[in-house]
C-alpha cells in the first residue's frame, strides 16, 4: 500500500491517534496480496460471461459449484442475456450430434461433436427419423417419427423423456414458454382422428408433468411441404403452424396460445391464403423479433419472405420483407432461412442441405461447402443456457 | 463524522479551505451557499490510507452512497466524507476510469488486484456504471481462461476431491475446450 501511495503522489504523514484506532485501517494496510471478492460480486461477474465459461467455472470450488447450480441464478443469467450464444445443432445417424456457433456456421471446421445425448431406449423401436421439433430456453425438443419426445439441453446434457399419451402419432408438434407459470409447454396436434374432422390437441406441462387433451373440430389438411411445416414456431406467446384448408385451396395459419392453452385460426389475408397453382407457402420461421412465412412463386422464380406485422380480430397484416430469386442458390432451389446473423444477413439452408448467407438485398453473400453432416430436418437452433427444466429443483449431478 | 473532519488537514488542501474546515467541520455556514457553481465544486474524500482528496462533484455524483448523504445534508465544500474501504490509489484509478468515459482499453492496463479492488470499491460506493464496467472487464479477463487461472485470480482454494473434479470436467467436457493458455 505504501508503494501505491508513492506512485500516486498522495503520500501523507498520518497522526497516530486518528487512524491507528480504527481496525479497518489495519486490514487495509496489511500486505495481503489478494482482495476478497464476495459471492454476491462473483455472481455479478458471472452474469457477464457466456454459458460455456460459467459451466467451466463450476469446477472451481464447491461454493462456485453451488452458486452456479442455483436455479434462480441460472434464470438471472439467462434473462440478463449479456453474451447469449446461439448454436445450430445437427444430428447424424440419430445419435451423434454436432453443433456450431451461428457466427461461424459456414466454416466446416467450427463444427464440434456434442456427446452428452443419450438415445432413449424407447427410440430404438422407431429406428431412424429423428427431428428437432422445437427450441426453447436452451432446450431442444426431439422426436422420432412423431412419437415419443425428448427434451434436451445440449449445453448441460440434461434430458427428459416425454411419453405421448396416445399410440396414434401426432401430426404437428412444438414447444413454447409460459412466463406467468414459468413453464415450458410441449404441444402436439393430431388432425382428423375421424371423418368428422375431429382433431386432438394435447399439451404437456413440464411444471406439472402431465398431459391434457382437448378435442377440436379442425377442418385442415397438410400442405404439400408437410415435413418442414409440422414443427411449430414459437412467437409472441403462441405456437404457429401453417396448414391447408380441408379442400386444400387455402393456406391456413393456426396458433396455440401457450399461456391460455387455446388453439385458434389466425386469418391470413386472401393474397397470401389463396395463391396461384405454381405458388405455395413452404416455410414458417421466427427470426429476430418477427414471424416470417416463406412463399415460392415458381411462375416468376421468386422466393418471398413476409413478416407478420399485426393481428386484429378478423385479419393479420403481413409485409413483404425480402425477395430472392429462386435461382440464387441453384436451379429452382428453395431457401429455408434459419436466423439473422450479427450483421443482419440471413443464414439459410438451400434444398440440398447446404448452408448459405444472403444479404438483405437478396444477394448471395457466402455459400458454405456441401456438408455431409447437415440435414435440414434434424437441425435445430438453440441458445446456450444452464437452466433446469420447470418443475425440476436444483441440479442433477 | 466530525472527528474525521478534524483529521483532514491534508497536504493537498488549499489553505483557505483548510481554514474553513477547521472552524466549520460539518456545520454549514450560510454565506458559503452564495454564488455556488455546481460544476467547479469539489468534494473532499478521505481514503482508507488517510489521504484527503478533492474530487470533482461530477465524479462524486456517481457515488450514490455519498450522493445520498450530500443530498440529505445541506453542505458546502467544508464537507468531508470518509471512504474507509477505498485506498487513495484505487480512488485515483476510479477517477481516471470515470474521466476516461469507461474505456475498456483503460481497464486492460489494470492489474488483477486493481480490478478486484475497484470492483469492491464500486460496490461499496454504489457506483453503478463503474461497477458494471469493471464486472465486464473482469469477465473479459477470465472468459476464456482455465479453471486454474480463475482460482488463482480470485484466490479460491479447490475443495473438490480429484475424482469430483474429474467428474465435473467430464460432464461439461465441451466447456473446457478451446481455453486460452494461462
Amino acid at each position: 500500500m505504501i508503494t501505491k501511495m508513492n506512485i500516486c503522489g498522495r503520500k501523507r504523514k498520518k497522526t497516530e491517534t486518528g487512524d491507528g484506532k480504527r481496525e479497518k485501517m489495519q486490514t487495509d494496510f496489511s500486505p495481503s496480496p489478494s482482495v476478497h471478492v464476495n459471492e454476491d460480486l462473483i455472481k455479478e461477474i458471472l452474469l457477464n460471461l457466456p454459458t460455456k465459461a460459467v459451466l467451466r467455472f463450476k469446477a472451481l470450488s464447491k461454493s462456485w459449484f453451488s452458486l452456479i447450480s442455483d436455479s434462480e441464478f441460472a434464470r438471472r443469467h439467462f434473462d440478463a442475456a449479456v453474451s447469449p450464444t446461439h448454436k445450430l445443432l445437427n444430428f447424424v445417424n440419430d445419435s451423434k450430434a454436432y453443433c456450431v456457433d451461428i457466427k461461424s456456421a459456414l466454416c466446416n471446421d467450427s463444427w464440434h461433436a456434442v456427446s452428452n445425448f443419450i438415445v432413449p431406449s424407447s427410440f430404438d423401436l422407431w429406428g431412424s427419423g429423428l427431428s428437432v421439433a422445437g427450441s426453447c430456453r436452451g432446450f431442444l425438443l426431439l422426436q422420432y417419427y412423431f412419437h415419443d419426445l425428448v427434451m434436451w439441453n445440449p449445453s448441460t446434457g440434461r434430458q427428459k423423456e416425454i411419453h405421448c399419451d396416445s399410440s396414434w402419432p401426432h401430426d404437428l408438434s412444438g414447444m413454447g414458454y409460459d412466463p406467468v407459470d414459468d413453464d415450458i409447454v410441449v404441444v402436439t396436434v393430431t388432425l382428423r382422428i375421424n371423418d368428422d374432422n375431429d382433431s386432438k390437441v394435447s399439451y404437456f406441462s413440464l411444471r406439472t408433468n402431465c398431459w391434457t387433451s382437448v378435442e377440436y373440430v379442425l377442418p385442415y389438411a397438410y400442405s404439400k411441404f408437410q415435413l418442414e411445416l409440422r414443427h411449430g414456431q414459437f412467437w409472441n406467446g403462441a405456437l404457429y403452424w401453417i396448414l391447408k384448408s380441408s379442400d386444400k385451396l387455402r393456406s391456413v395459419v393456426i396458433a396455440f396460445d401457450v399461456r391460455e392453452k387455446r388453439l385458434s385460426e389466425v386469418p391470413l389475408p386472401n393474397h397470401l391464403a389463396i395463391l396461384p397453382l405454381q405458388s405455395d407457402i413452404y416455410h414458417l420461421k421466427v427470426m429476430g423479433e418477427h414471424l416470417f412465412l416463406c412463399l415460392v412463386r415458381n411462375e416468376v422464380a421468386l422466393i418471398e419472405m413476409w413478416s407478420m406485422k399485426e393481428q386484429h380480430k378478423e385479419v393479420t397484416f403481413w409485409i413483404k420483407t425480402f425477395v430472392f430469386s429462386s435461382y440464387l442458390v441453384g436451379f429452382m432451389s428453395l431457401i429455408f432461412p434459419i436466423c439473422f446473423t450479427e450483421n443482419g444477413e440471413i443464414l439459410a439452408f438451400n434444398s440440398h442441405d447446404t448452408l448459405l448467407k444472403i444479404n438483405k438485398k437478396g444477394n448471395l453473400v457466402r455459400y458454405g461447402k456441401k456438408h455431409s453432416l447437415l440435414d435440414f430436418l434434424s437441425c435445430g437452433m438453440y441458445r446456450e443456457s444452464f437452466l433446469s427444466l420447470p418443475g425440476e429443483s436444483g441440479e442433477i449431478k | 463524522m466530525a472527528e474525521r473532519g478534524e483529521s483532514s488537514e491534508a497536504v493537498m488542501l488549499k489553505k483557505t479551505e483548510e481554514e474553513k474546515l477547521r472552524k466549520g467541520k460539518m456545520i454549514v455556514g450560510d454565506e458559503s451557499k452564495a454564488g455556488y457553481e455546481e460544476e467547479g465544486k469539489k468534494v473532499k474524500l478521505v481514503t482508507s490510507d488517510g489521504v484527503t482528496m478533492e474530487v470533482e462533484i461530477s465524479i462524486v455524483k456517481e457515488m450514490e452512497i455519498i450522493q445520498t448523504f450530500i443530498g440529505a445534508t445541506d453542505t458546502d465544500d467544508s464537507f468531508i466524507f470518509p471512504i474507509s474501504n477505498v485506498s487513495s490509489h484505487i480512488l485515483n484509478q476510479i477517477i481516471e476510469l470515470v474521466k476516461g468515459e469507461y474505456d475498456q482499453e483503460l481497464a486492460k492496463k489494470l492489474s488483477h488486484d486493481e480490478l478486484k479492488e475497484i470492483l469492491v470499491a464500486a460496490n461499496y460506493l454504489n457506483m453503478k456504471t463503474l461497477f458494471h464496467f469493471i464486472a465486464t472487464a473482469i469477465a473479459n479477463v477470465i472468459q476464456n481462461k482455465s479453471v486454474e487461472f480463475v482460482r488463482d485470480f480470485f484466490g479460491i482454494v479447490n475443495d473438490f476431491t480429484e475424482e469430483e473434479e474429474a467428474e465435473l470436467r467430464k460432464t461439461n467436457a465441451w466447456a473446457f475446450e478451446g481455453v486460452d493458455e494461462d
